[in-house]
């Protein structure tokens, strides 16, 4: 009661020296009853809005039954959270009310009560003050205007969409008489007919129009580009757009949405500045690369951590959310937003936010596309003539039944025979046409108390390589009732279960042959004269020594070989937000995420693994694993909210809570081999002998507690003030070290709102901001600290002649371990110009990661390999520009852009103890494993590419030829790394560069760039009349692509017999053709990775290209369907790149110390859809 | 308002109190320390965990008689586009052959390491824990004999590695290595278990950490150590051996002639192929088992890279073998005529496409293989392509009679009587004559100088011991490595023929190939690294 009295008091005071001042007599004459004592927190989908506004078209369910108009308006201020004015003498005469409105707009609701009682009201600021309908006592000039002859005016306000604007402020220029239009976004003014009518409404660009004479004038309002009213989510709570003091982007999803793909990280890339987006390759469901800012981490985990729906998780299956559910997505990039999460925000946060019920009529959506997939780039192999002309050229003496002449020239067959045979087009069969389609179907609605929403979707993607897919079948519900006044509760449960199959063409069995790709592009073009069968229907080419080529017939291999993963996963939130006073609520989540994965693989006895004549079926005849993962982790979150506004000028906004989350996983693996049943599949695995090699059993757990406390202060909306602290604890780390705290600060200046700013009326919007912050990175495994042991099966020795199982240890632990460290600053600018019709933002930041969770190397003496450990350091730098605009904006015309480019540096600035480098070999040949094909240098950024520096081609000029015709390398000409008697003109040469005139590891330097200079996107969105059209561009400028297809496949560098070519290697060196730049037959020598086969990796990409129409209202009328939109949507149109590999998107062995590596990636798809939008 | 405050502050406190516990989570998937020291059979345990580096691939399970084997005057590898690595001496300290021994002496010296910091943990009887700890010492010596051998002063730990912050272990010198080996040996020696009680050759029985350590002290008195009173103790060492009365040279092949085995010796490498001991000779082996079907994967590369070349994929028979280590004209020559061992070691047939035997001709010397272990004597049925369950021997009597002779001639300045008949044994056993009677054919000269004699038994060690991974070591202690090496590539170049290659390794040869580098796996991140001379 107390607080009730003051806070008249002082509501009383400020509103004397309020901006209203055309009022304030009449506030000083009658006094105020301010009926609203809350900033309420009236958003149940998000903690607490920190600022009402005024939304006078917001749905208002009440109940009233002979209410005095005084009670009824302090229901109506209670429920929407809006201060409502009124002078008492005014509303004591009034009449007894009743009304009963479901969901009806507020002006309505409004209308209908103060209509009766000749009474109206104005919308000023942030409250609405009830007048008498003449309006004389309060305005006694507008006695005057009213004088004036005076017609009515009528019409009705649309959206863009055409669809009618309920709440639209409709004023008479100069004059103080206005009107608001009703729920069918209609209007009547009194005006004189040489006036001009204002028409303004929130989220929608005013407009003016000189009456002229007419009697009807219908208006369309655009919406604003930018609004900065818009709410914002952020850590533990939403913020208005212009209150935001962070570096905090929203991701446009109304046109990200249009890219017709499967999950949300497929359109992310290039939306928003900072966050890179990359996939490993083409196939469905690989995986996404999201990293914002830049890589803080060497050989941990760089990805953001992801908050659905308030439940924080590190890498979730992005693959299980709908992307028709998602209602916002936000990403946290500088420290004063992400220090919020503490020790996970160090990678930055994306925040995604699900569909909530809607107050109103309930609205029935239907979404469905279906289109194909095809590749967008094959690659061009050698023709029968050019195969076999090189493969004489490899071997031109033999003639025995296995060589090439023996093979293709035998009973008088020429060369020249084979010039125009037919190839076999390994690539046109395995690759195909795939069709993908989606569907989905959501139902929203709800009233005041109970609002609901639930959706469910099928997805369903062929591979364009035969036999892979990826499904999903989703469904989500969510439930927010509103119990009392004071409490809320709901629920929001996402189940899906997703189904991957095929084998990644990457995968490699540590030989190069084993890649799926290895065999479609090196399989032989043209059958032998003796492969009667065609070596298309066999497993084996019978031409090749299985023990020097593990080739197989890749559609036989790929049509047989099973590789399927299903997974289920559940998510679930429940919340209950109690309203404790009016500015302090208590919100309490809860929540769950579990996934189960089963992963299938089998090999019959059709596929390289399962085949008698391979290694692996050899020993293993017809086999198969199943292998089967849980994990489930859980969280608790107990947060306060407490928002006050001191005399409208000092606005707090405090955040203080408790969080609790946890989690165990745990894996399960049995396997069987020499399974005498085939045809049973994996449900014969009983009848086979079990291999204890793929027997895997293990299970962790961990847990996680934090404090966290934010206050958010603003002065006027000008100076902000934000500072944030958190604590947490983790299970991952020895008692010792289990607590870090992370603090932030942030201050923002409003500068628009600054008097002196009235001068330059073309500045709609200027903010200054700040921030400093410490932020944490806890990926590391559960139990990484603790010393370990096991009794691995490939360690067991023999005693005896039996088997001895060994006990190990497996790691030494490190008791000191603690968090990685991200210490950030960042300074933004944010201008908006013409009324927001160009906005413009820039972020500079500077991020420096230090006691790096590194998997350290340790040196060998300690008898392990690498620990956990906290050491070396890396730095991130980089600039972001966003600049949004609205070019062209008329009656049926509309263009609105948004162009984001933003570079980042990365510098390790210190490694392991004494380490200057780490260089990093990738598996994917056991040839090539130990061979560094990365490097990571003090003083440089993380990924380049090492090796040699490719010096094109030995030339005759370069050997003395003696009488024999023999050619010797001159003594100063350096060698390529094979001796010099061996080198030939023709053979491919390298760079000495520490001048011994030889090539060895010592020459070895950093030949290309993993990283990008600069990456971006630019977003484009026309509409004319029903038209929508949206082209999105998207880049990447600066990082190479080692590209080891060209190292197998253009010159041949395994020197393996029968393996076609790239059709671009028929231009090779000859003495005739000294000035190719590939090299001769069998002229490759390799003693590591070179610059011949790094390029460039830039790349532009017409991302997604979008048409829709909306079908015309009258039309939809009588179909009786609120909306219709159909369209025509492509995703990878276009991509301009000098790659010549298949897509430059590509990092097929990705990590952050390998970047950009190319080998056997699974072909990048461009999609065509058709669908349609449907609401009910 | 204020009751609401009090009540939030009292929740923050129970949670506050409560969550040091809620934080204090156990591992499910591994258990503490202690648990792994609790039982005889556990400690069994992690006894097989010490002696397993011996069978994997960069030590006897493959590189250290191929890559590292390879490149002596015995044998090579005979893939001509094979320029690079160790066993053409062109490989630099990234080599992978150079990180993997040297990572896997310190796996098996930390798992030793831990063992005898942990070993009286478990309440078992006190002699089978002596016999444990005995073991583990003389493993810990053993990896490090390794270690010094190939690449001089090594950092020498003997405590569990406990602290990942502070790794930087400096080399000791060779010296005090040998120092720390001898320790432990010799300790290991007075606790281990006789060869009788063991009856198998999986672990170290006391004769064999005598036979090792007289090993040992030869290795040290030569270079680059050259702390010679190392002979006399070497001698003492070897004599122990003769005379526990333990052991034998074995003389008879068991089953039937095939025309191949036909002597004790060749027996002594069908006995590893078939999974069967004699400790009689046999006295250590590396233990490989099984055919992979079975699920496990202790098996090797023995019979699969050193063998009879087979490629074909009928294989079933006589297993599959690369057999790209073949040997070099001088071993060849060694041998004298009515020496079984020549035909066993170098052989003398390949196979066709259809398994079927091809002879070579007289001349094709550099066609034969390096065949002491043939997979066609295998009992494991299939016979998996890649891998072998043959055991590879670690230590033979023969060895301890050839380094008693040796020892004998160095520390008497000439060779002794005894010196005379240990090397005849071995020589008789070779020629299938009788061990204790005079041969013309078989028996050295007498009366030979010390020169003379140190020649022979240098020589004799190649006809015995070939491929056994001794070869490369024992030309540096002898310090003709190099000067052998340049021989074997002349003897390439001018009588190779298509294998002239051969000599790419000779020719690259220098004194920094005396030992191999510090690896990059080491010396990158260990600061307190110092390269060896030359790399």
């Amino acid at each position: 009661m107390f607080i009730n009295l003051l806070f008249d008091k002082i509501m009383k005071k400020s509103l004397c020296f309020s901006r209203v001042l055309n009022y304030y007599l009449v506030f000083m004459k009658y006094g105020i009853v301010i009926n609203s004592l809350v900033f309420c927190l009236c958003n149940l989908a998000a903690a607490a809005p920190i600022y009402s506004q005024v939304k006078i078209n917001q749905p208002v369910s009440i109940h009233l039954n002979k209410t005095t108009l005084a009670q009824a308006l302090n229901i109506l201020s209670a429920q929407t959270g809006i201060k409502i004015a009124y002078r008492q003498q005014l509303v004591e005469k009034a009449k007894n009310v009743h009304l009963s409105s479901k969901a009806e707009p507020l002006s309505n609701v409004l209308s209908t009560l103060l209509n009766p009682n000749q009474l109206s009201y104005q919308v000023v600021d942030d409250m609405i003050i009830i007048t008498k309908q003449e309006r004389s006592d309060l305005l006694p000039s507008s006695i005057e205007n009213l004088a004036v002859q005076q017609t009515e005016i009528r019409g009705i306000v649309t959206d863009g969409d055409g669809l009618p604007l309920p709440g639209v402020t409709v004023t008479v220029k100069g004059a103080r008489t206005g009107t608001i239009t009703n729920g069918q976004g209609a209007y009547s003014i009194m005006a004189n007919e040489n006036a001009v009518l204002v028409f303004n409404s929130i989220s929608y660009v005013k407009q003016e129009l000189a009456i002229q004479g007419r009697r009807e004038i219908n208006v369309r309002l655009l919406s604003s580009t930018s609004s900065l009213d818009e709410l914002v989510v952020v850590g533990y709570g939403t913020v208005r757009k212009a209150d935001v003091t962070g570096a905090v982007a929203k991701v446009n999803l109304e046109d990200a949405k249009k890219a017709p793909v499967r999950s949300l990280d497929e359109f992310l890339a290039g939306r928003v500045a900072g966050v890179q987006v990359s996939s490993v390759d083409g196939q469905p469901g690989s995986a996404n690369n999201i990293v914002i800012r830049g890589n803080n981490s060497i050989t941990q985990d760089n990805s953001p951590l992801i908050v659905i729906d308030g439940f924080p998780t590190e890498n979730p299956d992005l693959n299980m959310i709908n992307p028709d559910d998602i209602e916002s997505i936000e990403v946290l990039k500088d420290a004063s937003a992400t220090a919020i999460y503490g020790a996970r925000g160090a990678n930055g946060v994306l925040m995604v936010t699900t569909k909530k019920g809607k107050n109103g009529i309930p609205q029935l959506s239907f979404n469905a596309f279906y289109g194909t997939q095809n590749t967008i780039n094959r690659f061009d192999m050698m023709s029968p003539y050019e195969f076999i002309k090189y493969q004489i050229e490899r071997n031109p003496n033999a003639a025995d039944s296995t060589s090439p002449a023996g093979l293709y020239l035998r009973d008088g067959k020429t060369l020249e025979d084979y010039r125009n045979v037919e190839a076999i087009d390994w690539q046109d069969q395995i690759l195909r046409n795939a069709p993908f389609q989606n569907y989905s179907l959501s139902l929203n609605g709800g009233n005041d108390n109970t609002r609901y929403s639930v959706s469910g979707s099928i997805n369903d993607q062929d591979g364009v390589i035969i036999n892979s897919m990826y499904k999903r079948y989703q469904g989500r519900m969510v439930i927010d009732q509103k119990v009392s006044n004071k409490l809320k509760v709901g629920i929001n449960t996402n189940y899906s279960y997703l189904q991957k199959s095929g084998i990644s063409p990457s995968e490699s069995g540590g030989n190069v042959a084993t890649t799926l790709l290895y065999s479609v592009y090196g399989s032989r073009p043209v059958n032998a004269q003796r492969d009667a069968a065609g070596i298309e229907d066999e497993l084996f080419d019978p031409s090749i020594d299985l023990t020097t080529d593990y080739r197989v017939n890749p559609i036989i291999n790929q049509q047989n070989l099973v590789r399927n993963t299903s997974s289920k996963n559940l998510m679930a939130n429940a919340y209950a937000e109690y309203a404790i006073l009016p500015e302090l609520v208590l919100r309490i989540t809860g929540g769950v995420y579990d996934t189960q994965t089963e992963f299938d693989a089998f090999n019959n006895s059709n596929t390289l693994y399962g085949s008698v004549r391979t290694t692996w079926g050899a020993s293993y005849g017809v086999n198969g694993y199943v292998q089967n993962r849980q994990s489930s982790s859980w969280v608790n979150e107990n947060i306060l909210t407490w928002s006050k506004s001191i005399q409208q000028k000092h606005n707090f906004n405090v955040v203080a809570g408790v969080t609790e989350q946890g989690g165990k996983s745990s894996a399960f693996q049995f396997g069987a081999s020499n399974l005498p049943n085939e045809a049973l599949g994996l449900s014969g695995l009983d009848e086979g002998s079990l291999l204890p090699v793929r027997t895997i059993a293990n299970s962790s757990n961990w847990r996680m507690m934090s404090f966290l406390a934010r206050a958010n202060y603003n002065y006027q909306s000008k100076y902000y003030l934000t500072a944030s602290y958190r604590a947490d604890g983790s299970s991952k780390f020895p008692v010792s070290n289990r607590w870090a705290y992370f603090p932030s600060a942030a201050v923002s200046w409003r500068i628009i709102n600054e008097d002196f700013m009235k001068v330059l009326p073309v500045v709609s919007d200027a903010k200054f901001r700040m921030s400093y912050g410490k932020t944490g990175n806890n990926r590391v495994s559960d139990y990484g600290y603790l010393p370990s042991y096991g009794l691995p099966i490939q360690n067991t020795y023999v005693f005896n002649n039996n088997y001895q199982s060994s006990i190990i240890p497996l790691a030494p632990g490190n008791n000191n371990l603690k968090w990685e460290t991200t210490e950030q600053y960042d300074m933004g600018l944010d201008l908006g110009f013409f009324k927001d019709r160009l906005t413009f933002t820039a972020d500079v930041y500077h991020k420096k990661t230090f006691d790096l969770l590194l998997n350290a190397t340790l040196p060998y003496s300690t008898g392990y390999t690498s620990a956990f450990k906290n050491i070396g350091s890396m730095q991130n730098r980089g600039l972001e520009l966003t600049v949004g605009g609205n070019p062209i904006q008329t009656k049926d015309f509309n263009w609105s852009a948004s162009f984001n480019i933003s570079f980042n540096k990365n510098k390790v600035l210190e490694l392991t103890e004494g380490q200057q480098s780490l260089t990093t070999a990738i598996v994917w040949d056991n040839n090539w494993q130990s061979l560094p094909a990365y490097v990571s240098q003090v003083g440089q950024s993380v990924g380049n590419m090492y090796g040699l520096v490719w010096d094109g081609i030995y030339q005759i000029s370069d050997f003395n030829r003696n009488a024999a015709g023999v050619y010797t390398l001159k003594n100063e000409v350096t060698t390529n790394g094979n001796t010099r008697e061996r080198i030939q003109p023709g053979d491919i040469k390298y760079k000495d560069l520490n001048g011994d005139n030889l090539v060895d590891a010592s020459d070895y330097t950093v030949i290309g760039r993993g990283l990008p200079k600069h990456t971006g996107g630019f977003n484009n969105t026309f509409t004319y009349k029903g038209f929508d059209l949206n082209v999105f561009l998207q880049w990447s400028y600066g990082n190479d692509i080692q590209n080891i297809n060209r190292l197998v496949f253009e010159g041949n560098a395994f020197n393996k017999v029968y393996l076609n070519q790239f059709a671009s290697y028929e231009d090779r060196w000859t003495p005739e053709n000294t000035d190719s730049k590939n090299f001769r037959t069998n002229g490759f020598y390799g003693g590591g990775y070179s610059s011949r086969t790094v390029e460039d990796g830039s790349y532009l990409r017409l991302k997604t290209l979008a048409l829709g129409y909306t079908l015309p209202k009258t039309v939809l009328k009588r179909l009786k369907i609120a909306n219709i939109r159909v369209y025509a949507s492509a995703q990878n149109v276009l991509t301009w790149t000098n790659y010549s590999g298949s897509d430059p998107e590509v990092s097929t062995y990705n990590s952050v110390l390998t970047p950009g590596f190319d080998f056997s990636s699974y072909p990048r798809a461009r999609t065509m859809v058709l669908g349609a939008n449907l609401t009910f | 308002m204020k009751k609401y405050l009090f009540l939030a502050s009292l929740a923050l406190l129970v949670l506050v109190s409560g969550c040091k516990k809620f934080l204090d989570t156990k591992p499910t998937d591994f258990l503490t320390t202690d648990a792994y020291y609790n039982s005889e059979e556990n400690l069994l345990k992690v006894l097989a965990g010490v002696y397993q580096p011996l069978s994997s691939a960069p030590m006897y399970g493959d590189a250290l008689w191929d890559q590292i084997g390879a490149g002596t005057d015995e044998h090579f590898r005979s893939v001509a586009s094979s320029l690079t690595g160790v066993w053409v001496n062109n490989f630099d300290f990234t080599s992978i052959d150079v990180n993997n021994l040297w990572q896997q002496c310190y796996i098996g010296i930390e798992r030793a390491n831990t063992l005898i910091a942990n070993v009286n943990t478990a309440p078992i009887d006190e002699t089978k824990r002596q016999a444990i700890l005995g073991e583990a010492l003389f493993l810990r010596g053993y990896y490090y004999f390794t270690l010094v051998t190939y690449y001089g002063g090594v950092p020498l730990k003997i405590e569990p590695t406990s602290d990942v912050n502070n790794v930087t272990i400096p080399r000791a010198t060779a010296k005090e290595v040998y120092a720390q080996i001898i320790k432990d040996m010799t300790e290991a020696e007075a606790k281990v278990y006789t060869s009788k009680q063991f009856n198998h050759a999986s672990r170290v029985a006391k004769t064999t950490v005598q036979g090792i350590l007289a090993r040992v002290y030869l290795t040290m008195a030569g270079n680059p150590v050259q702390e010679k009173t190392g002979y006399a103790e070497a001698l003492k060492w070897a004599k122990r051996v003769r005379d526990s009365g333990e052991h034998s040279l074995i003389t008879a092949i068991v089953g039937k002639a095939d025309g191949d085995n036909t002597s004790g010796y060749s027996q002594l490498f069908v006995n590893q192929a078939q999974d069967k001991y004699d400790i009689r000779e046999s006295m250590w082996e590396s233990e490989q088992k099984g055919n992979r079907t079975d699920g496990y994967v202790s098996n090797g590369r023995v019979g699969n890279n050193i063998g009879v070349r087979f490629t074909g994929n009928n294989f079933a028979d006589t297993g599959y073998c690369y057999g790209n280590l073949r040997i070099t004209e001088r071993l060849f020559r060694l041998y004298g005529n009515g020496d079984t061992r020549r035909d066993w070691n170098c052989g003398k047939f390949t196979y066709d496409a259809n398994a079927k035997r091809t002879y070579i001709a007289a001349n094709r010397i550099y066609d034969r293989n390096a065949t002491k272990w043939r997979r066609s004597y295998e009992t494991v049925y299939p016979k998996d392509k890649n891998y072998t369950p043959i055991n590879f021997p670690l230590l033979r009597y023969s060895d301890v009679l050839l380094m008693l002779a040796e020892a004998d001639n160095e520390a008497n300045g000439a060779p002794s009587a005894e010196a005379y008949a240990a090397v005849n044994m071995v020589r008789r056993r070779a020629y299938n004559l009788p061990l204790n009677a005079a041969s013309s054919l078989a028996d050295i000269p007498a009366g030979m100088s010390q020169t003379a004699f140190r020649a022979m038994i240098q020589d004799e060690r190649s006809r015995e011991l070939c491929f056994e991974a001794m070869r490369r070591t024992d030309l540096v202690r002898w310090g003709i490595y190099v000067s052998r090496m340049k021989d074997i590539a002349t003897q390439f170049t001018t009588g190779g023929g298509s294998y002239a290659y051969g000599a790419i390794a000779g020719n690259n040869t220098t004194e920094r190939h005396l030992l191999l580098p510090i690896p990059s796996g080491e010396i990158s991140v260990n600061p307190a690294m110092v390269q060896n001379p030359g790399w």
